[in-house]
């Protein structure tokens, strides 16, 4: 799930239990401090509630707290949104003004950002391992079961992926000319020298193959070092159906730079 | 001021895999964040010492990193990469020449440490970024040192 699908879905959620969690330890502690009434049924409440107290206290501010970290940690659908913009914005200034490609389907080229995670659940690896996982991508198709790249801080060599070769190394990787995967019964050794080139392994691509069954269309791919403050914080991912796409080419451009910018300011705050 | 820069050896540092007969292309660019956006030089009466900064898409922390007795580079806490140069002209001792060649020695200074740093990088990953920033102060060297001139160097204080 995609982080502003998920900030959206547990934000408001969060929200609330936090304020009632505080509320509920600013009732308490006034209550301390309160003369036990001679109406029964009240007596009972507020004797209860001095009694329990001191674990009341501490444990609704603790989920106060959790809340709150948890939402910092998944960021505000607000940001989340504006990241969303800037893909947006970032796809149309790379593809949506060149003559050639402005009437493709958004899906035919896509800008996905991902964000390295030192953990993640993974039933077939170690959760532990380091990886890059999808946190936003551009229009609004192809936005689930985007897959996930080993990323370790111990051995970026194994770092798979564009995504994953892009952040190891911290410089921009470029991959152009991929064979066709997406025809019937692909020749073994044009799946063999795509997982090569693409930094996967074959297993990778023959089960993309098995799950899509349209096979494997993106024919080149950019990864662009995302940093934030200096450290990479991910990499974005710009992939396409052309072979080999000139307007790619813009990367450099000023406008472009600037998106990128901004973004690194951003995600400051996540 | 800021003057605008735009290294022109940025597709030089691109490696490239070898194709082995195949039509793939596979590159290893350097990364938007290590090419110097534009660069200023100015003189500070604070710290008594002719500053050269660097701007970059990224933002970080910078701490000194001292080259010689003339020279402290600025680069960043986490990345290593060159913020900027700060040159003290009294200690390199430029009073008792005249202008042009005073600065004709400053410049000769950030040269020569410059080419230090790109032999013995203070961060290894960091050195096409290094060689980017002595790119961009060569394209603008003389307006660069313009304040200085400006300003006569060093007015020194006797």
């Amino acid at each position: 799930m995609l982080r502003q699908e998920l900030s959206e879905k547990v934000n408001y959620f969060l929200q609330k239990v936090k304020y009632i969690s505080g509320g509920i330890v600013l009732f308490i502690s006034a209550l301390l401090k309160a003369n036990v009434p001679d109406i029964p049924f009240i007596s009972f409440f507020v004797n209860i509630c001095q009694h329990n107290a001191w674990w009341i206290i501490i444990s609704f501010t603790c989920v106060g707290g959790l809340s709150q970290l948890l939402n910092n940690r998944i960021g505000s659908p607000d940001i989340w949104r504006i990241v969303q913009h800037i893909l947006d914005q970032y796809r149309e200034e790379v593809f949506g003004k060149d003559e050639s490609t402005r009437k493709d389907a958004e899906h035919f080229h896509r800008i996905t950002l991902f964000k390295h995670c030192k953990w993640r659940w993974a039933l077939i690896r170690w959760p532990c391992s380091g990886w890059l996982i999808p946190a936003a991508r551009s229009g609004s198709r192809t936005k689930t079961k985007i897959q996930c790249f080993l990323a370790s801080k111990e051995h970026p060599d194994e770092a798979e992926g564009v995504a994953g070769q892009t952040w190891a190394r911290n410089r921009e990787v470029k991959v152009f000319n991929l064979p066709d995967l997406s025809v019937n019964s692909a020749p073994e050794d044009n799946i063999i020298e795509y997982a090569k080139k693409a930094f996967v392994s074959k297993e990778w691509i023959s089960n993309r193959m098995k799950r899509n069954r349209r096979g494997l269309q993106c024919r080149s791919l950019l990864g662009i070092c995302i940093e934030v403050k200096g450290i990479p914080w991910g990499a974005l991912v710009i992939d396409s159906r052309n072979p080999e796409p000139s307007q790619l080419k813009k990367i450099r451009s000023s406008k472009l730079k600037a998106y990128e910018s901004i973004l690194s300011r951003l995600l400051e705050r996540l | 001021m800021w003057f605008p820069v735009n290294p022109k050896n940025v597709e030089e540092l691109t490696q490239r895999l070898p194709t082995e007969g195949s039509k793939v292309k596979v590159e290893f660019m350097v990364s938007s964040y290590d090419i110097p956006e534009a660069v200023r030089g100015f003189y500070s009466e604070e710290k008594d010492r002719f500053i050269i900064e660097f701007k970059y898409i990224g933002n970080e922390p910078a701490k000194p990193q001292l080259q010689d007795d003339y020279v402290t580079f600025m680069v960043g806490k986490n990345s290593g990469r060159l913020y900027g140069i700060e040159i003290d002209v009294k200690t390199l001792g430029v009073e008792e020449v005249e202008l042009r060649m005073q600065i004709s020695k400053i410049k000769d200074e950030v040269r020569k440490t410059l080419d230090n740093l790109i032999q013995k990088p203070i961060n290894r990953l960091r050195q096409d970024n290094y060689r980017l920033t002595q790119k961009a102060l060569s394209e603008i060297e003389d307006k660069l040192y313009s304040p200085l001139s400006e300003r006569g160097v060093v007015t020194s204080k006797k």
